[in-house]
């Protein structure tokens, strides 16, 4: 290196942001570890067979402990204001009503058979 | 992948910003190469000229997709932060070494700035660059005599 060379060379360069480095590989210096583990491809005989032993121990859980029959569903039952005395919601219970309401109430309800 | 960025970040920045000319560009170039490292199935060889060669490349990349989206750095690779304590001799270079670096054209330029910024070797950037050791080493004479000429006349 000539003397040229090592005047050029003696300029300070520009450098990258402090984050940068927190950017490319995860805020916890462990995390790009455990990032680079789960970025690393798996042969697709170990994928195929990860994946059948996962449902397979899923099936047997299930039937292990009861899961396979389904929750029955709750019954829900629709009404439907046709003709309220009052812009209010009459079914909100969540505000108390300050007093008794005169008038007519036309409601439509519909319900499930099984009720 | 980590030991790479800290020992080879600011140089890969360098060489990143030699070609994009904005920081923000330069970054998102050494991300994207990261991000391609990452993805590796198998270890290349030589490590260090894959990173390079990533960078360059995405820097490329970078430049061709947003050329418009912001401004040029004034001091090209050079520190622009040095603030007032810097001294006017040290300043002046900094200008002149820019302004001539920016008069090169692009192979003698981003030869510099690898030889002599980011140390890499002439094997090395040869092999960066998929071009023989003679090219490489040419470029690189006839930009320091160009560079020589802007700055000491």
């Amino acid at each position: 290196m000539d003397d040229f060379e090592a005047r050029l060379k003696s300029v300070p360069l520009a450098k990258p942001s402090a984050d940068m480095k927190r950017i490319i590989f995860g805020t916890e210096p462990g995390l790009s570890r455990l990032i680079g583990v789960f970025r690393r491809r798996i042969p697709l005989g170990w994928a195929a067979a990860f994946a059948l032993a996962t449902g397979i121990a899923g099936i047997s859980g299930s039937q292990m402990w009861g899961g396979g029959a389904a929750a029955p569903l709750q019954p829900v039952v629709h009404v439907q204001i046709i003709k309220s005395p009052s812009d209010r919601n009459l079914f909100d219970f969540t505000v108390p009503a300050k007093d008794f309401m005169p008038g007519e109430l036309t409601v439509n309800v519909q319900a499930p058979k099984e009720i | 992948m980590e030991k790479i960025y800290d020992q080879y970040g600011s140089r890969l920045y360098t060489c990143a910003l030699a070609v994009t000319r904005r920081p923000e560009l330069a970054e998102d170039a050494i991300h994207e190469a990261f991000c391609r490292g990452f993805r590796l199935t198998e270890v290349p060889r030589n490590l260090k000229a894959y990173m390079f060669r990533s960078v360059r490349n995405a820097a490329i990349d970078q430049l061709r997709q947003r050329r418009k989206t912001s401004s040029l750095s004034e001091d090209y690779i050079f520190d622009s932060s040095a603030g007032p304590r810097e001294l006017v001799e040290q300043k002046q270079l900094k200008h002149q070494a820019a302004e001539a670096l920016l008069k090169l054209s692009e192979d003698e330029r981003e030869t510099i700035v690898q030889h002599l910024y980011a140390d890499l070797t002439f094997q090395e950037i040869a092999d960066i660059r998929q071009r023989s050791i003679g090219t490489v080493t040419s470029w690189y004479r006839r930009g320091l005599a160009k560079m020589k000429d802007l700055v000491e006349n």
